[in-house]
């Protein structure tokens, strides 16, 4: 009997690395592995057109499109996590100088629903105290479900401009950095220049909170809270027929990245992920965003 | 999955805050519970 053949899109991380070359097998499929770059059109594919067997999918969106009815379903395969206090740039001449001052203002994100703007808008309501709904959330791209009804104080870019260009006249006061916002412009339909002169605004603006490492590993301690960015999602049909699934791809998955997770302790890889989840080490057992560990003794932190 | 609980549980409370989702989903409506 002949393996099904699926298409499977998930981002390039170090710790997916093995099983996109084809080094580390999911038992029981063989894998077409479909490049999607940035990994973010995967997510808008999947949710409209049920394109892939297997995908990676922002937690928020995948929560929503369940919500309404989606036939794929999750599985604890985390590939994505990071902190959200920090990303979250402001224009010096706008009086922002915490969370709360954005009453008022007018904010850029990519999208309302982005995962991004889901945990730093709850970071900063729940911790922070602001009143969201005094914020107007300046949007200048799709929602990747486009059912989704929006509250009336989110409203889109003015036809023509980006979040880019409004950061740099002063229309908005504020916005998220990267894909989530100021770093790109356009939709996630092709290689986004993460590095074109207005997406610069990432560097040229100061971040809301100051310290925000020293915040984002307070708030960890206190809370337990490393936030998921990014999952697996399998088509129910597949699940039905084939229950080993799950299993399969979880000891893909895990077995994956056992050598990144090495290659970390052993200071080899300068990406900014990279360093990003060497600078974790602090704080936890296995930065590296799969499952994550029941236990991380402290006798085996790196 | 019990230690995913905390950031899961973070996430769907914002969520609903956001009123991106209607009602707080059972766990296992969501997700496959399967150890690593």
């Amino acid at each position: 009997m002949t393996n099904p053949r699926w298409k499977i899109a998930i981002g390039s991380y170090g710790h997916t690395k093995a099983i996109k070359d084809g080094s580390v097998p999911i038992a029981g499929i063989d894998a077409d592995i479909v490049e999607v770059n940035p990994i973010i059109g995967a997510f808008r594919r999947m949710v409209r057109d049920l394109e892939f067997d297997i995908c990676e999918m922002a937690p928020t969106t995948y929560m929503i499109a369940r919500a309404l009815g989606a036939p794929y379903i999750a599985l604890p395969i985390f590939v994505m996590r990071r902190f959200h206090h920090g990303g979250f740039i402001v224009r010096p001449d706008a009086g922002i100088r915490q969370p709360k001052d954005l009453e008022g203002k007018k904010v850029g994100v990519r999208a309302y629903s982005v995962t991004t703007g889901v945990w730093t808008r709850g970071i900063f309501i729940n911790e922070y105290g602001l009143d969201s709904s005094k914020v107007t959330w300046v949007v200048d791209d799709e929602e990747h479900v486009t059912s989704l009804k929006l509250p009336p104080n989110v409203v889109h870019a003015p036809e023509g401009k980006s979040l880019q260009g409004m950061m740099a006249s002063g229309e908005i006061q504020a916005g998220f950095t990267g894909p989530a916002g100021v770093g790109r412009a356009g939709p996630p339909i092709g290689n986004w220049d993460m590095n074109a002169p207005t997406g610069g605004a990432t560097g040229t603006y100061p971040e809301l909170l100051a310290n925000v490492e020293q915040v984002e590993a307070d708030w960890f301690r206190r809370t337990g809270i490393y936030p998921i960015h990014g999952l697996i999602v399998v088509k129910d049909e597949h699940i039905k027929h084939l229950p080993w699934l799950p299993r399969s791809l979880m000891d893909a998955f895990v077995t994956a990245k056992k050598p990144y997770l090495e290659d970390l302790k052993q200071g080899r890889g300068d990406k900014p992920e990279d360093q990003r989840y060497r600078s974790f080490a602090p704080l936890m057992n296995d930065p590296c965003p799969t499952a994550w560990p029941r236990t991380a003794p402290a006798s085996t932190r790196w | 999955m019990a230690a995913n609980r905390a950031s899961i549980d973070a996430l769907v409370t914002y969520a609903l805050q956001q009123k991106l989702i209607p009602a707080r989903p059972q766990l296992e409506q969501v997700f496959i519970d399967i150890d690593p």
